[in-house]
């Protein structure tokens, strides 16, 4: 599976290539050098904290703010001098920014008009995007008469309908209720598929990037920290940022070996440090509690290891419980979330239990 | 409904009524009195004509001041709203410096006293060289309502995002095309509002067109002249006529804002 999604990707030409890309207001460096390939027919999240840049990018992408220095290339063409209306992008604002004095056909239709087209391709095409995002019955109504559900597909179908060769989407379900933006997720995403065209998706929402994603750039303070699929960013984070940011990790501090250069000592025991970890000082291991099993005593395998931790405590989380345990000399505390039926009944505080992990599940991450 | 709010209620009536009584009562009187003969000062209530719409129709030099009033009105309303619009739509899009200071120019004729602004522009237009005439009246007159017509454009345009000119410019179109069909449409009703507001205050000025007017002459300036001569009861018929065509024009403008709120989502 794995293997195929990377050959997928080597096809995978590039639709758009930040090179060197930064923006600066007076002495305020908002994005630091930014170099982002954006491959084709892909649903891109860029994912960050507000005032982390992420916004920057897409306004930049799209010609609303020109880069203070690098270039923005489209299919190798450097754009960074096209104004907005000559670019094959459409964007979705976040506060959707339909024009109230149209109605929603008429709001559909402008991308189309614009390019004077013929009426009869016009009607038709618009005709069928009400169809895909649903709103058929509401072509004649305005805005203000429509749901901020509706409204948001009528900004959506607004964008689509130009066919553009990259969709940019603005936090475009920031304003939605938790139910409603659930079902929008599914349905950006059903409809990325249909459509294939690129997305390039802006959210703080850790949760919202890693379901919909097939890859994820993780911003923060104007730095481009990491970029990969979700299953790289959520198992392989490469930065104690990126290791926090999503769902539950234990972050746990390791130092070198006095006696050998290239082994780490932590709380859960010693580690080899990888060749990419380089440099001294003290470094950080990120393992997600899933990544923890109880062992049963049966033999380990190759590139497992084993350490033991006292129970301090039991939480039931339904499928899944998490255990709280301290190991190490520190009494570091650990989170471990195993199989609900997996942890016994007859685990009592206090008792020592053995867990079991695989090495290759543990992340070396420079300290800082 | 307690008692006590049925009088107040009552009470606000009463005092509602008195203050509309006091405010259009003269106006209704003067409209009286352009149907009615005039004999000792005193109404005829005997004699209802038209007499005194027929003679209005007759004195060529009151109409020939309307007819002015009404021309430099509507120039001086149509070069203020396109200076308005330029102005207040470049301000719009993009970070101007200098805002602040060239909204306080447009402004300061419209509270400095009028008589400042009079001499001002006399003795501006004299150092040019340019005779007082109807067309120096009416640059006086855009002075004045530029203030009213861009502050207008400029409280609607303020409500307008950013995001939908955006909007237009990344779905294709150029920056005229987003103003004609983006802009535009949206201004529609603030655009007749001012004109009306700015219409009338043109057409009522005196101050300025004291110190700006030629041999031609306006309207409120030739009612000036006539009442130091005497006044006659054509000017009745006049101001009835004048009234209602101001009170249309008001329904028609209050109509047109009651849409555009309504349409604002």
């Amino acid at each position: 599976m794995t293997a195929a999604l990377s050959e997928e990707e080597v096809v995978r030409p590039n639709v758009i290539q930040l090179v060197g890309v930064t923006k600066s207001y007076r002495n305020l460096n908002v994005l630091k050098p930014v170099d982002l390939d954006i491959k084709d027919g892909e649903f891109l999240t860029i994912l960050g904290p507000s005032g982390s840049g992420k916004t920057t990018i897409l306004r930049m992408i799209g010609g609303f703010t020109p880069p203070t220095s690098g270039r923005i290339l489209l299919r190798g063409a450097d754009i960074s001098q096209v104004p907005i209306f000559r670019r094959p992008f459409n964007t979705v604002f976040q506060d959707y920014a339909l024009f109230p004095h149209m109605t929603v056909a008429k709001n559909v239709a402008y991308g189309l008009r614009i390019r004077r087209r013929p009426a009869e391709e016009i009607k038709t095409k618009v005709a069928a995007v009400l169809e895909t995002v649903n709103l058929t019955d509401k072509a004649e109504r305005y805005p203000s008469e429509l749901s901020g559900g509706q409204r948001q597909r009528v900004a959506l179908a607004r964008a689509i309908v130009c066919e553009p060769q990259v969709i940019l989407l603005d936090e475009p379900l920031a304003a939605l209720d938790a139910e409603l933006r659930r079902s929008m997720q599914e349905f950006l995403k059903d409809l990325q598929r249909r459509i294939r065209t690129t997305f390039v998706f802006i959210t703080h929402d850790q949760e919202e990037a890693i379901s919909m994603s097939d890859r994820i750039a993780v911003m923060d303070h104007g730095n481009l920290i990491q970029v990969g699929t979700p299953q790289e960013i959520y198992y392989k984070p490469r930065t104690e940022f990126v290791a926090k940011f999503f769902g539950e990790n234990n972050l746990l501090p390791a130092q070198p070996d006095n006696n050998a250069a290239n082994i780490l000592e932590s709380p859960l025991g010693k580690h080899s440090l990888p060749a990419s970890a380089k440099g001294g000082g003290s470094f950080l291991l990120a393992i997600r509690p899933e990544s923890f099993s109880i062992h049963d005593g049966s033999e380990l395998r190759q590139g497992q290891s084993v350490c033991v931790g006292r129970l301090e405590n039991v939480t039931f989380l339904g499928a899944t419980t998490q255990l709280s345990l301290n190991v190490g000399k520190a009494q570091q505390t650990i989170k471990v979330r195993v199989p609900t039926g997996q942890s016994g009944n007859n685990l009592a505080f206090g008792d020592d239990v053995p867990l079991r992990w695989s090495e290759a599940d543990v992340n070396v991450l420079p300290r800082g | 409904m307690t008692r006590l709010e049925r009088l107040t209620i009552a009470l606000l009536w009463v005092v509602g009524g008195f203050t509309f009584m006091v405010l259009y009562a003269p106006a209704l009187i003067v409209i009286l009195f352009s149907f009615f003969a005039m004999k000792n000062h005193q109404i005829d209530w005997s004699n209802f004509s038209l007499e005194w719409y027929g003679r209005l129709a007759d004195n060529s030099q009151l109409l020939a001041a309307l007819y002015n009033s009404i021309v430099v009105g509507i120039c001086a309303v149509v070069s203020a709203t396109i200076i308005s619009l330029a102005l207040a739509y470049y301000m719009k899009t993009g970070v101007r410096r200098g805002r602040a200071y060239v909204e306080f120019i447009i402004f300061l004729p419209f509270v400095l006293p009028a008589i400042i602004t009079g001499i001002s522009l006399l003795v501006a237009f004299r150092e040019i060289g340019l005779e007082r005439s109807l067309i120096t009246v009416t640059i006086g007159h855009i002075v004045l309502i530029l203030a009213v017509v861009y502050r207008m454009v400029t409280i609607r345009l303020d409500t307008l995002e950013n995001s939908q000119i955006e909007a237009s410019l990344d779905l294709g179109a150029n920056g005229l095309e987003t103003f004609l069909y983006v802009v535009l449409p949206q201004l529609r009703s603030a655009l007749l509002t001012s004109s009306l507001l700015a219409f009338a205050l043109s057409f009522d000025e005196t101050l300025v067109t004291f110190f700006l007017v030629g041999g031609e002459t306006t309207l409120p300036m030739r009612l000036w002249a006539m009442m130091r001569t005497g006044f006659t009861p054509e000017i009745n018929a006049l101001v009835s006529v004048v009234l209602c065509v101001t009170l249309l024009f008001a329904a028609l403008g209050a109509m047109s804002l009651r849409e555009s709120i309504e349409r604002k989502p």
